[in-house]
């Protein structure tokens, strides 16, 4: 059993990865053909300055340093994996090579696996923030702001919620004055909401894209946008299979609402976009899927089959009615975080609070939950919020977060990456100027 | 009868093409163009190896028109076309001898 949970977080990791890529693909395709290299820049970018930041002090501030008044982790108890990782094998027990994981005396899995596997769900929460900067923003600065997001909201908030002594913990200080157990398996809250409410946070700073609203900016790739969907969705499988640290009974429940709540979030989109528009689009459909991945994410282990199919519904019934608000109150989310990982990772935390078997408030649990919940909500709103609002707006101050205004006109592939997506001409204009020494 | 054609940025064409509606004009033939001017082009990079391409994109607008509404209609581009920077484009009006509406037959004013 205990070489078959390794075997599963392994697995799961994997499965994570595969999600950031279906994420790139979620959101290339609908950039405009000549700012498509950018977008998966972006994601390539979140990959790897997030796991460097993670082995780094990340997973110290997030799971392994000694607890600070319930907010973080010190960040040099676990610097460079060092708590987790041995190069003395002998002390490990291991063959071959010298490095291997520690695992603790009593404890049947190494820690390692679970550092790795919350590596990748840091990935995923900073790449999903993406998606609102579409188009417009600098790789460079975008890479500087991955490092002090990482260390200033997300691991941080990792801490409240999945350390045992963190202040918004099943056992932390708020479960502890409620008399309840906060409840959040995957991330609704710390990954879902957190990105949506820093993609807020950031495109309120930046500002809309050149021609918002005058031009159509419409998807280059819809195909691409669809498969990148449902890529997530297998890694999404992993995302909340790897929380249980265990390849557990429970685990087996959790995918399969993890299942069950993106197919009824997306058949709610679809119904609610053939009455406003008359088409069951496409782009509804696979929205439907990612708002329903951020929503079950909280209580993919804690609501029974028939709630989590009418949670799902809701999702999508409720999303594709908010996902028309940028045009209302102007503000450029490229592609929709705010309504597909905020809203949706919100309803995901209420509906817990609604719905869940022990203590919710519709299973005959009464309000300690559903507040409990709801206050946690407020303070991950609140410290994702100010913090990312700080650190967009030194970086507007200092770096800069967008490229000239001629130069967005042009594409900013070919002026921040130097390259272009697609090249279909079938003359060419080019001249070759040399190589770089 | 005159022939107007203008070449602008693309940003522009939905401006242009509204305030022309609006100034009366039923149609009008788009397509893309590449071309050079003042502006230069750009420079792309793949490997280390550096390429320059000097062409640039912009619209082209064609529409045909009474000798009457010529300057209403050329006035109307440049005003909507204009972004106050290097490489806005160009109007140009040119004379037509005759100019038939295929699904009617009608010839030139009456064909507009």
């Amino acid at each position: 059993m205990e070489s078959a949970n390794i075997l599963w977080m392994l697995v799961c990791a994997c499965l994570i990865l595969l999600m950031a890529i279906g994420i790139a693909f979620y959101y290339t395709g609908q950039t405009r053909v000549k700012s498509a290299l950018n977008m998966v820049m972006l994601t390539i970018t979140s990959i790897v300055v997030t796991l460097i930041v993670w082995s780094l002090w990340g997973w110290s501030i997030a799971q392994s340093g000694s607890d600070v008044i319930g907010l973080f982790g010190d960040p040099a108890h676990g610097f460079l994996l060092r708590d987790v990782v041995t190069g003395n094998p002998a002390a490990a027990g291991a063959k071959g090579g010298s490095y291997t994981a520690i695992t603790a005396k009593g404890s049947a899995l190494p820690q390692l696996t679970v550092a790795l596997v919350g590596g990748l769900v840091a990935v995923i929460a900073v790449d999903l923030i993406t998606g609102a900067l579409a188009e417009r923003i600098k790789v460079s600065t975008w890479m500087v702001f991955v490092v002090l997001w990482i260390t200033l909201v997300f691991a941080p908030l990792a801490h409240m919620l999945w350390n045992g002594s963190g202040l918004l913990s099943e056992q932390g200080a708020l479960s502890h004055l409620l008399g309840t157990r906060i409840h959040d398996l995957a991330g609704s809250s710390v990954v879902w909401l957190v990105a949506g409410v820093s993609a807020l946070a950031i495109v309120l700073i930046i500002g809309q894209r050149r021609n918002f609203h005058v031009v159509p900016l419409k998807p280059h790739n819809m195909v691409m946008t669809l498969v990148g969907g449902l890529i997530m969705w297998v890694g999404f499988l992993g995302f909340v299979g790897s929380r249980e640290n265990s390849a557990s009974p429970v685990t087996a429940y959790a995918m399969t609402s993890a299942l069950l709540a993106p197919a009824a979030s997306c058949v709610g989109w679809m119904i609610v976009e053939k009455i406003r528009t008359h088409h069951f689009t496409a782009l509804g459909a696979v929205s439907g899927l990612v708002s329903g991945m951020a929503m079950i994410s909280a209580g993919a282990d804690s609501i029974g089959p028939l709630w989590v199919l009418i949670a799902g519904l809701f999702t999508g019934i409720i999303c594709s009615f908010c996902a028309s608000l940028k045009y209302r109150f102007g503000y450029d989310d490229s592609f929709d975080v705010v309504p597909l990982c905020g809203i949706s990772g919100l309803l995901g935390i209420l509906f817990d609070g609604l719905f869940a078997q022990s203590g919710g408030l519709l299973a005959g649990g009464g309000f300690a939950l559903f507040g409990a919940d709801v206050l946690a909500c407020l303070i991950v709103i609140f410290w994702a919020g100010v913090w990312t609002a700080a650190i967009a707006f030194g970086l507007e101050k200092t770096m800069g977060w967008r490229v000239a205004e001629r130069d967005e006109d042009l594409g900013i592939d070919i002026v921040d990456q130097g390259e272009s997506a697609y090249d279909f001409d079938d003359y060419t204009n080019s001249v070759y100027q040399g190589s770089q020494r | 009868m005159k022939l107007v054609t203008a070449i602008f940025k693309p940003e522009r064409l939905d401006a242009v093409k509204t305030a022309l509606a609006q100034a009366g004009v039923h149609g009008m033939t788009l397509s893309p163009a590449r071309g050079f001017g003042h502006e230069t082009g750009h420079q792309e990079i793949y490997r280390g190896a550096r390429y320059n391409d000097d062409l640039i994109v912009r619209q082209r607008l064609e529409v045909i028109v009474a000798d009457a509404d010529v300057d209403t209609i050329v006035s109307t581009i440049v005003k909507q076309a204009r972004t106050d920077r290097v490489g806005d484009g160009f109007v140009w009006v040119t004379p037509l001898d005759r100019v038939v509406r295929i699904h009617t037959g009608d010839e030139n004013e009456k064909a507009l």
